[in-house]
């Protein structure tokens, strides 16, 4: 089988673009990574493309618009939703088309123009009893910080974590995001400011609250035999995996479409599953890794990803955060772009723009926050409904 | 002046007064794993699915597992009571093998919450809607508080 290379990126910088629409958006996107892959939009052979659940029809079908925009040209468009994992298991079908040799060229996108607050769901029901995302906030005053903040209380309960390792973790994080132009959140955070923000469910203070973002990223992906037609620096997606989770299905007894998407410690068995499947189509281990980026949508939930993805036994994560393991400078620096935790969270472009940062970084293209030397990286995410989804990279 | 009607957040998913307050799902017949809110077929992919799901009650008890206190109003259609007052959430381990999650009531000292410490299914109103019934739900309240 033949392997991918990823000959172009672009993003978008994260944050609130209200004079913008995600199609927008991801036409930026699109001509960056096409331009920075020296690569014509009729080159492309097939399109993968996340939905925005926010942008009604026209963002179920946001391939098929973007097609519209850079140029009808015949080719096949995939619009696929994963939630946390949908840029992830787009790369992963654009992986499968290239590396079966059916075609040589894709260009795979995601974004979202986020709502204003919270994530609430996208319309909703008093007493529709099957329509659980909205019967989780309307019963159990469920928000994803409810259940985020319980997998924080699970740790401390079994494994000692204390909210100054939390706010560790959020300094960590804003230290990397400092150097990261297109991170939303740029200003490096004490741990008194942290700890002295108003609590939102506890433990997680409000600094703490991932924020919900605008944001696109894009790549152009190729043949790697093909590759240096267009870059002088490709990134081998060396494996990928996804999955979901299997039955009995972890999580904390909620409707199964939001506790149930957080998973306890010792049962994100979805997420260690697409891990360990990158990991053994790459031949590349954890010990191998020079950076990762994990889905952070909380302090606890990066400590516990730590475990998940095979940097340390179970129960050391809080030992590795706290002896600067995982931080700028540290042996396995974790999330240097800053993560969810700094960039906010856009949904459908999220797992691509961990996808980015680990090519900057192999690139050596990151200036200040890069990993001398970096060779190796790996990203993973998990979300609603234990979406899944992990790659190895290697230069 | 008309007596307020109670009627349940969602139909059959627990039971009504006079009735102990009981969540009701249901168990599968042929393999023994019990679902909430009830499945409409056995989610084990492993079970041979020779005998159908039956309706239970579930234990009135159960041990705390996680817990979180929410300080601020989570988005609709969430009812936000006002004022608004921080609320406890539960996730409580049942003897049946399965999680159940539920808000706490708002009169508990959350304080005082403790993984591991039992909780009782109770029912509360959950809010008044634009007719002036009460909707009520099922909560979880520590026994020993």
């Amino acid at each position: 089988m033949r392997e991918l290379a990823i000959v172009g990126i672009g993003m978008h910088p994260w944050g609130k673009f209200p004079e913008k629409s995600v199609h927008q958006l991801n036409l930026e996107v699109a001509q960056m990574a096409l331009k920075d892959a020296n690569m014509e939009w009729k080159e492309i052979q097939a399109l993968f493309a996340g939905q925005d659940p926010w942008a009604g029809i026209q963002g179920m079908l946001a391939g098929c618009a973007l097609a519209q925009n850079l140029g009808l040209s015949g080719i096949p468009v995939t619009n696929n939703y994963n939630a946390c994992a949908t840029g992830g298991y787009a790369l992963r079908a654009a992986h499968l088309y290239i590396t079966s040799g059916l075609i040589d060229t894709a260009l795979v996108v995601g974004g979202s123009v986020s709502p204003k607050g919270a994530f609430g769901t996208t319309h909703y029901s008093e007493f529709d009893a099957t329509d659980l995302d909205s019967q989780r906030f309307r019963i159990l005053g469920s928000a994803n910080y409810t259940g985020f903040a319980m997998a924080a209380q699970r740790r401390m309960h079994e494994y000692g974590l204390t909210e100054k390792d939390l706010a560790m973790q959020k300094v960590k994080a804003s230290k990397f995001a400092a150097l990261n132009p297109v991170a939303r959140y740029r200003k490096i955070y004490t741990m008194e400011e942290v700890l002295n923000s108003p609590m939102v469910a506890y433990p997680i203070h409000l600094y703490q609250v991932c924020a919900t973002s605008d944001g696109a990223a894009a790549v152009v992906v190729c043949s790697a035999d093909k590759a240096k037609k267009y870059t002088t620096k490709p990134i081998i997606v060396a494996g990928i995996g996804a999955s979901c989770p299997q039955y009995p299905t972890p999580g904390f007894g909620g409707f199964g479409s939001d506790f149930s998407e957080v998973p306890p410690p010792n049962e994100n068995d979805a997420g260690i599953k697409s891990t360990y499947l990158a990991y053994e189509q790459s031949g590349i281990g954890p010990e191998d890794l020079d950076l990762a980026s994990v889905y952070d949508l909380t302090g606890a939930m990066e400590i516990q990803w730590y475990e998940d993805i095979g940097l340390c036994k179970e129960g050391e994560a809080e030992k590795l955060l706290r002896e600067g393991a995982t931080s700028l400078g540290g042996r396995i620096p974790v999330c240097t772009d800053g993560g969810c935790t700094s960039l906010g969270e856009c949904i459908p472009a999220q797992a691509l723009s961990e996808t980015y940062e680990v090519v900057v970084q192999l690139r050596g293209d990151a200036g200040a926050r890069q990993v001398k030397g970096a060779k190796v990286g790996f990203s993973v995410n998990s979300g609603k409904l234990g979406n899944s989804s992990a790659i190895v990279y290697k230069r | 002046m008309e007596a307020k009607k109670q009627i349940p957040c969602l139909e059959g998913w627990f039971t009504m007064p006079p009735q102990e307050p009981r969540i009701i799902g249901n168990r599968c017949g042929s393999c023994g794993n019990y679902f909430f809110p009830k499945a409409a077929t056995c989610r084990n992919p492993l079970c041979q699915k020779k005998k159908p799901l039956e309706e239970v009650k579930f234990s009135r008890r159960g041990k705390l597992f996680a817990y979180t206190v929410n300080y601020y109003p989570p988005p609709p259609p969430y009812h936000k009571a006002d004022p608004f007052i921080p609320f406890g959430v539960a996730s409580v381990a049942m003897p049946e093998g399965i999680k159940l999650g539920g808000q706490i009531p708002t009169d508990v000292d959350t304080n005082k919450l403790k993984i591991g410490m039992d909780m009782e299914v109770v029912r509360e109103v959950l809010y008044v809607d634009e007719q002036g019934n009460e909707v009520l739900c099922w909560k979880f309240r520590p026994v020993n508080l």
